[in-house]
């Protein structure tokens, strides 16, 4: 066998997919690989959903703080023992480390805006869509603390409140599923 | 087919360092390079294909986990048949019983007054003894927080005087304070003996509604709810349809509400409150002791200063000032 045709190792050192030595190939590569930094395209449905339901959330909980600031007793809350808003809001449990539940919703809705806009979601780096979803992790651990609390704890249920779990946890889902069917853009071109 | 320069490309996905085909020769030819491409094209498809379903499951999997806690809270809270915190006395525990019972009378006299923030009131009512020792009568309720709160320094005062045995660890009712009970003493089914004082005390109704009723337990004999109908109004307390806990010292002084600030005790545990209370440069203890000295001197004033080593304490004549007696 000539050295021309002697099979030989691959420079990983590894055997080609077939198990099979690799067929010896030119000194030189043609082609050489060129590493190109991944993007993916989120769907289209992701930017207005996120952005509509932290809206929403925002709004929400923008009302929950302004009752919490001015001991307001606006609450359009049915009281009928299950469902007691004034009584959610006013309890030990609205407040985690001396601060308001609702101002906590509120700075997590503001984030979560600038984390959600058209340019975040396309442009944004890695870290941009990590926050993101990690927010939204966060924001649903809190609402799971929150609906405790209200079921054990306070013994009553806020609507108001609840309408926030329910943004917050879709919030969630759309991040998510966001993030899984994003199109990823090739992330290797050959050149020569 | 001949292999030389100039006759095979190689081909490299960078992109894909999963896959095990990362490098691989292609045949000579154009044709054959583009059938090479497209053959990889297809994989890298499939690859991506199985990958973002992998993807949707775990994702849908991850939805379904919070859905299924959310589940799980509700059933329990439906299915269970009372509040945890809301749940009936039981037997306090001996050490704490122990803690809240000695307090030594260098904490009562460093405290004095302290933060207590009311203080028995003079009457001139209606003496009740009991075997020739005058008699003090409490009413309260396991739910009432503001009972929750007074027990303590009233434990703390009459042990100055006798004994207690068969105290219940038991919470105020979470729904009576926007959702968050105080862990207490409990009076139901303990006793006391004391050579100074007789003491009763009553807890009316305990602390978990059924039916959205407390279920009973002391009654009160009828001479005491005489008393109790008659004194538990104005002129003697506030506010006129009268209030718990109530405490009434032989005639010569009364006294309805807490000496506590509610906010001092909210959530704690009672071994918790009893370490605090045992540290007389806490605030719990400065509340608790301070009321536990006002409750004394005027137990005192009904034991014509008897024992002298506790009336006579720098700490309970500090309260008796207060008491203006």
């Amino acid at each position: 066998m000539s050295a021309a045709s002697r099979p030989k190792p691959s420079r990983s050192g590894r055997s080609g997919r077939s198990g099979q030595p690799e067929r010896p190939v030119g000194p030189e590569p043609r082609i050489a690989p060129v590493a190109v930094p991944p993007r993916a395209t989120p769907p289209r449905w992701a930017v207005p959903a996120s952005l509509g339901l932290c809206v929403v959330g925002l709004g929400v909980s923008a009302f929950l703080a302004y009752e919490s600031a001015t001991a307001s007793v606006i609450l359009a809350c049915p009281v009928n023992g299950a469902i007691d808003c004034g009584k959610v809001t006013t309890s030990a449990w609205s407040k985690l480390f001396g601060i308001p539940v609702s101002y906590l919703g509120l700075l997590f809705f503001i984030g979560m805006i600038a984390l959600c806009t058209k340019a975040a979601w396309t442009r944004g780096s890695a870290l941009v869509h990590n926050l993101r979803l990690g927010g939204t992790v966060v924001g649903v651990a809190m609402v799971l603390y929150l609906v405790w609390a209200e079921l054990f704890r306070i013994g009553a249920i806020c609507l108001w409140c609840t309408v926030v779990h329910v943004v917050s946890f879709a919030l969630f889902c759309v991040v998510l599923f966001a993030r899984v069917l994003a199109e990823p853009t090739p992330a290797a071109t050959l050149r020569r | 087919m001949k292999d030389g320069p100039g006759t095979t490309y190689r081909v490299r996905l960078t992109n894909e360092p999963d896959t095990n085909v990362t490098e691989r020769s292609a045949p000579v030819g154009k044709s054959g390079r583009a059938a090479n491409n497209a053959r990889l094209a297809a994989l890298k498809a499939e690859q991506a294909r199985q990958e973002r379903k992998r993807k949707v499951m775990l994702a849908a999997g991850t939805v379904g986990v919070v859905l299924l806690i959310v589940a799980a809270l509700v059933i329990a809270k439906l299915t269970s048949s009372s509040d945890p915190a809301a749940s009936g006395a039981k037997a306090l525990d001996p050490a704490v019983a122990t803690k809240l019972t000695t307090i030594p009378a260098a904490t009562f006299d460093t405290v004095g007054v302290g933060s207590a923030v009311i203080a028995p009131k003079k009457i001139d009512g209606e003496a009740i003894t009991a075997n020739g020792l005058p008699r003090i009568v409490y009413v309260g309720a396991e739910y009432c927080p503001y009972c929750a709160l007074e027990r303590y320094p009233l434990v703390l005062a009459l042990s100055r005087f006798g004994t207690f045995t068969g105290l219940q660890s038991t919470n105020s009712d979470p729904a009576d304070n926007a959702g968050v009970p105080i862990y207490t003493l409990g009076f139901h089914g303990s006793t006391y003996t004391s050579k100074y004082v007789s003491f009763s005390g009553y807890e009316t109704v305990d602390n978990t509604k059924v039916n959205g009723v407390y279920g009973k337990l002391d009654t009160l004999p009828d001479a005491d709810q005489a008393l109790l109908d008659k004194y538990n109004k104005p002129p003697y307390v506030d506010p006129p349809g009268g209030a718990i806990p109530w405490i009434y010292f032989g005639g010569k002084g009364i006294m309805n509400g807490a000496g506590v600030d509610k906010a001092l005790l909210e959530g704690k545990a009672i071994s918790d409150i009893a370490t605090s209370i045992a540290d007389p440069t806490s605030e719990v203890s400065k509340a608790v002791v301070g009321d536990a000295n006002l409750l004394t001197a005027q137990i005192c004033v009904m034991t014509n200063n008897q024992p002298a080593e506790v009336c006579g304490s720098s700490g309970v004549k500090a309260a008796a000032a207060k008491l203006g007696q």
